[in-house]
């Protein structure tokens, strides 16, 4: 496996805090999928993406020499696993 | 006459974020950090060419313009990864909202490079030093956008100075250049090491016996403008060299385009007119997001060499080429417009080609005119009522939700690529 597509619904649960310059900064902490409970320690980056008026923040974060990528729809309030990675060539 | 070195202070500030894509890449995959990988705008061909390295991959040799195929034997195990455009534009963002916390005029280079201008601020007056801010932004980088993150500060009397300071100590370097140590980093440094010389420009230098920056510093105006530059431009070199700034300059908008290398390389007219006008579809969004209309319009083409079988590993520069270009007396920017007159220029290329890559570009842009009032609605006015409804349906539900029949079947969208050193689309 190099990166894998998974697009499935998932269960996060994030804490959400004030940031530097007013704005906030959302963070996964517990990501519940496929009856597993993983522990988000490490984090990567988090980025807004737009599809039409749609926003979709993306997070990715390692679990395990795991990389997830999480993408959170900011109108449907709904969290779903893209992809996940092991960091090795495809 | 000859001019002294500046001797004012230091007020310019120019920081860059190294390995800009592939920096990001790795701060958002942390599996990745440490290892050498590389960015391409395309994944499916050996000939792609990586546009940003990361510096565990520069150390093996892979450099901006290699191709895939070549990165790979030269860094075996190398993870070679698609353009994100999303992550690059939040970054920029980011980037740029950090340096407007610190300077009055901020200047955005490119998509990972920013020019800080302190000149009237009360900073130093107040006793903080730019090296001083200059930790800080670096810091705010960091926490911002994660631990990965490092830039190069560079702070200088003038844009071409505080640049060239950046450049020294990669990564995560902050340097200072003024009138007290310009000489001596002339003289450390090599020609091609000053931005703006290419090899062309150097070897006119070399045949003037001008070997080192310290050489050039000291040549007289003259020989620069009558000699090496043969024009303005070496009456700039003279000030630029001595910390004058002679960059302080921008340029509007002055080209909308968009490329696209076939996926499926065809022939087929009905097929390459579909691909024509998707190009349409994006360079009109781009108009009408800037209020712009077009008088010109080029079309290039490249096409898979005659012998070739098409497949994807052909060298894309080598490839035959054909393109014309037109100025049309009226102004345009709508999709239908846009597409006749590109439909046009195609109808001239020779026919039985098949075509690898389209190239659309439109050119003497000016402001958009509020179209002319009529009492009765014309069929004009009506299509672009038609038009402008499925701009804001695509606005709201996404790119070519909705599209003319014309395209059913071949929705699929054109991705957008990064073109680098290009801040034109993100902006808005």
């Amino acid at each position: 496996m190099a990166t894998e597509i998974i697009n499935e619904p998932v269960t996060i649960l994030a804490s959400f805090r004030r940031g530097l310059r007013g704005g906030g900064i959302a963070q996964p902490e517990i990501m519940h999928w496929r009856g597993r409970r993983y522990r988000i320690a490490r984090m990567g980056l988090r980025y807004p993406t737009q599809q039409g008026h749609r926003m979709l923040h993306r997070f990715t974060f390692v679990v395990n020499e795991t990389m997830f990528e999480v993408e959170f729809d900011a109108e449907n309030l709904t969290w779903q696993l893209t992809k996940t990675s092991d960091g090795n060539p495809d | 006459m000859e001019i002294p070195i500046n001797t004012a202070s230091p007020l310019t500030m120019h920081v860059d974020l190294n390995a800009c894509f592939a920096m990001t890449e790795q701060q958002a995959n942390p599996l990745l950090q440490g290892r050498p990988i590389a960015v391409t705008n395309r994944l499916s061909s050996d000939w792609s060419t990586i546009i940003a390295p990361s510096y565990e991959a520069k150390r093996l040799g892979v450099r901006c313009g290699t191709r895939v195929g070549e990165a790979k034997r030269l860094a075996p195990g190398i993870v070679i990864l698609e353009t994100d455009p999303p992550k690059y534009r939040y970054v920029h963002g980011v980037l740029k909202s950090i340096f407007e916390d610190y300077a009055p005029r901020v200047t955005m280079k490119s998509i990972d490079e920013g020019v800080l201008d302190f000149r009237g601020t009360d900073y130093v007056r107040r006793g903080r030093s730019l090296q001083a801010i200059g930790y800080e932004i670096k810091a705010r980088i960091r926490e911002e956008l994660g631990n990965w993150m490092t830039v190069n500060v560079g702070i200088g009397p003038n844009w071409f100075l505080a640049k060239l300071a950046a450049s020294l100590n990669k990564p995560d370097g902050l340097n200072v250049i003024d009138h007290t140590n310009l000489e001596g980093i002339y003289l450390c440094s090599a020609l091609t090491d000053l931005n703006g010389i290419n090899v062309r420009f150097r070897n006119r230098l070399l045949a003037q016996g001008i070997t080192t920056p310290y050489e050039f510093l000291h040549a007289p105006e003259q020989v620069l403008t009558k000699q090496v530059f043969r024009s303005i431009n070496g009456r700039h070199w003279y000030h630029r060299l001595r910390g004058y700034e002679v960059d302080d300059i921008s340029f509007g908008m002055r080209h909308v385009g968009k490329q696209y290398v076939l996926h499926h390389r065809t022939a087929e007219p009905q097929e390459l007119r579909q691909v024509l006008y998707k190009l349409c579809y994006y360079i009109s969004r781009r108009l009408r997001r800037y209020d712009l209309a077009a008088r010109g319009l080029w079309l290039d083409i490249k096409y898979t060499p005659a012998h070739s079988s098409g497949h994807l590993d052909t060298p894309p520069d080598s490839l035959p080429r054909w393109f014309q270009r037109h100025c049309f007396s009226e102004a345009f920017y709508s999709l239908e417009d846009l597409y006749e007159k590109a439909a046009w220029l195609f109808s001239q290329s020779p026919p039985g080609l098949t075509v690898q890559q389209f190239s659309l570009t439109t050119y003497q842009l000016g402001q958009r005119q509020g179209d002319q009032l009529y009492l009765y609605e014309t069929a004009l006015q009506r299509g672009e009522r038609v038009e402008q409804a499925l701009q804001a349906v695509n606005d709201r539900y996404g790119e070519l939700t909705l599209v003319p029949a014309s395209l059913l079947g071949h929705e699929k969208h054109v991705p957008e690529k990064i073109a680098f050193g290009s801040v034109r689309y993100l902006t808005k």
